[in-house]
């Protein structure tokens, strides 16, 4: 039935009850219209999918009064369709329910117009089965199956155009809702992006105050709150911040960039914090600069990775200087023998023991070595015991004072004891060991005519033994190092040999006995070796010990 | 016939490995002087007219990669034959003697006799006056 009343009016006349009839009639359509109309501002107003939905299925229900519907969307790739929603059927029944012609499909939605779809209903006439497209501007966005009454006054001309003005306007707003939700999609990815990268990202305005910035950006500052953006920057950051962000927003500005800006940054009392911080400058689609973007790194793990390789490096550095301590005595063994046994004339036998006492010394050098990659090997798998005895350090000093007299004939070695010193608890072994490793490192880093001094005495309640050399020296900035296991002195590269084991066992060993090692130096003028070793109450002048 | 002996400049930071080695090449009958250092090598190298260098290489002041190739890079010395002896194993280091130039490079501890035969190889015999002549030469001595 057509109610818009048009061509009635043209004929009607001068017959004022037509003409009544007329005004009402057009005065009906008028509030249809503007009932759609405020319906369809609704509908466009929403963003949200499903909501639109809702709306228009309400509205095509109004209108058409449909036992059920199904909201089909195409997809991506061209006349891939998908059931978006259901009315009065259910998902499976549509499946069994209905199997819609492509081609006749294709039609309807090419026409975009409101068709009812013939055969549907099987010849049983209790329904009409109809298609109503969704186009919106050329682009077809999905249409509305609908099972209704085969009521003719269902499928009027007025109907139909309102169908048509609804559908167009809410494949508009499913269209706007798509791009909507694209948009917060990104969005939220790019937020996702922002958060979880494992840097600090901060961006702040021309007027400097903060436009976005991460969690990581809360936690590598130690600020106090996240809820900071479009405060100023300089109301937020502590005086050391501050100082560290003006320079590198001030060089931003001049030079475009700032690259790894370094930083230790203390945002607790015992907390440090290594930064990298990079900014660089923001510009509106004028190219004008709008503000920066300041991006901080945490440099703790690159550093230790750093600390990893340099340890590695040390660890090849000992393998080679082990197989040259290794090597060098065993050379001079095996030169010292074949020379015996093709060289030295059988009556010489001053030579022949001169040789052997060579190779003998080699021996004990080769076997020093062992001793102490053995103590290294305990020391690192734990198994490092104590045989404790009473002993006096000034007889383990004068044993290694001996052993160094064997070895060196280059530098001299002397040796000043004090009187009644008392006895200590130690193993006598692992202290001779550990005397010994600073005594002839002593006397490897000494220029030969040199001395090397020898002291042992008490003091409190320490006994001390001190090794006192002229040698090269340790550069000041190297003495918190030389305990390390595999460090060795930069005068290491100019050509000293050595493991770099010594002095850490020696260390290892003097701590294990609840004693202390020190170290003092001059470059160029020697270093002072002191090991304090605790001994026993009651004991203060040694009368206990059995041996004096 | 002192003039005729080939000269041999033995550099080696440990005193026993310089005593064994002048005692063996002077009882070979070559003419040996001594460095404790690179130092001192690269200084009696530019004012004697050496044959053959045998050098440790870890050594301190300069070592043995770098007097090494400060002697290659000197007009004065770069002929002279270096044979390297080192105790450090590694791929790396043999490839550092390579690097500096070395003619031959060996690996402590060495028999005494493939040092011998490859000096040899290098400038032969330490003399070359005949074998009766040769046979009258004194013990050489060992430093004390």
């Amino acid at each position: 039935m057509d109610t818009t009343g048009e061509k009635n009016i043209s004929v009607l006349g001068d017959d004022p009850g037509l003409l009544k009839a007329a005004m009402i009639s057009q005065q009906d359509e008028i509030s249809q219209l503007t009932w759609l109309c405020d319906s369809m501002e609704k509908l466009l107003s929403l963003h949200n999918q499903e909501q639109i939905q809702e709306g228009f299925l309400l509205l095509v229900e109004e209108i058409t009064n449909y036992r059920h519907c199904v909201l089909y969307l195409f997809g991506d790739a061209p006349h891939q369709y998908s059931i978006q929603a259901c009315r009065g059927i259910t998902a499976e029944e549509v499946q069994t329910k209905y199997q819609l012609e492509a081609d006749i499909l294709r039609w309807v939605i090419k026409e975009n117009r409101w068709t009812v779809i013939p055969g549907e209903g099987n010849g049983n006439e209790d329904f009409w089965v109809s298609i109503l497209p969704l186009v919106s501007a050329g682009k077809e966005i999905g249409f509305l199956l609908l099972n209704t009454c085969p009521d003719q006054r269902i499928f009027t001309q007025g109907n139909l155009r309102r169908l048509t003005y609804i559908a167009s306007y809410v494949a508009l707003a499913l269209e706007n809702g798509r791009l909507y939700q694209n948009i917060v999609n990104t969005k939220n990815y790019l937020k996702d992006i922002i958060e979880n990268i494992n840097e600090g990202i901060l961006t702040l305005g021309i007027d400097g105050n903060i436009s976005l910035l991460n969690r990581n950006v809360t936690a590598l500052l130690g600020l106090a709150s996240a809820d900071i953006v479009g405060q100023s920057c300089q109301h937020c950051l502590s005086p050391e911040l501050k100082r560290a962000f003006d320079i590198i927003i001030g060089q931003t500005f001049k030079q475009g960039y700032v690259m790894d800006y370094r930083l230790d940054h203390t945002p607790q009392e015992g907390q440090s914090i290594p930064l990298a911080i990079n900014c660089s400058l923001l510009r509106d689609e004028k190219g004008v600069p709008n503000g920066v973007i300041i991006t901080l790194r945490d440099l703790t793990t690159s550093l230790e990775l750093q600390r990893f390789r340099e340890l590695d490096a040390m660890k090849d550095e000992f393998i080679s200087n082990v197989s040259h301590e290794l090597r060098t005595p065993l050379g001079i063994i095996t030169s010292y023998i074949e020379a015996l046994l093709e060289r030295v004339k059988p009556e010489d036998l001053a030579t022949q023991r001169k040789f052997l006492s060579i190779a003998n010394q080699a021996c004990d050098r080769i076997t020093g070595l062992v001793n102490n990659l053995l103590d290294l090997s305990q020391i690192e798998s734990g198994r490092f015991f104590l045989d404790l005895k009473r002993v006096n350090l000034k007889d383990i000093a004068v044993s290694v004072v001996k052993s160094l007299e064997l070895c060196q004939g280059e530098v001299e070695v002397q040796l000043a004891l004090a009187q009644d010193l008392p006895y200590i608890l130690a193993d006598e072994e692992k202290i001779y060991q550990a005397i010994l490793n600073i005594a002839s490192n002593a006397l490897k880093y000494s220029p030969v005519g040199r001395t090397v001094l020898i002291k042992v005495f008490k003091d409190n309640n320490m006994v001390k033994l001190m090794v006192h050399d002229e040698g090269v020296g340790i550069p000041e900035d190297e003495l918190p190092y030389v305990f390390e296991k595999f460090y060795r002195s930069s005068s290491s590269a100019a050509g000293f040999q050595g493991s770099g084991l010594g002095l850490p066992i020696a260390k290892h060993i003097v701590e294990a006995h609840q004693g202390t090692i020190e170290v003092e130096s001059t470059l160029g003028k020697g270093s002072i070796f002191t090991i304090s070793l605790p001994f026993p109450d009651g004991n203060e002048r040694g009368g206990s010990y059995g041996g004096e | 016939m002192e003039e005729n002996r080939k000269k041999i400049l033995v550099v080696e930071d440990e005193k026993f490995a310089r005593d064994i080695l002048n005692f063996t090449l002077s009882s070979e009958d070559y003419d040996i002087s001594l460095a404790e250092d690179g130092l001192e090598a690269l200084n009696k190298a530019s004012s004697n007219n050496y044959d053959l260098i045998i050098m440790d290489v870890m050594m301190p002041n300069i070592d043995g990669y770098e007097a090494c190739r400060r002697l290659k890079a000197n007009e004065i010395t770069k002929s002279i034959p270096i044979i390297l002896l080192t105790g450090r194993a590694q791929k790396g280091d043999i490839l550092k003697g390579v690097q500096a130039g070395a003619d031959d490079y060996l690996l402590k501890p060495y028999k005494l006799q493939d040092l011998l035969n490859r000096v040899n190889k290098y400038i032969g015999p330490g003399t070359s006056v005949s074998l009766a002549q040769a046979s009258n030469n004194s013990e050489p001595a060992i430093a004390e």
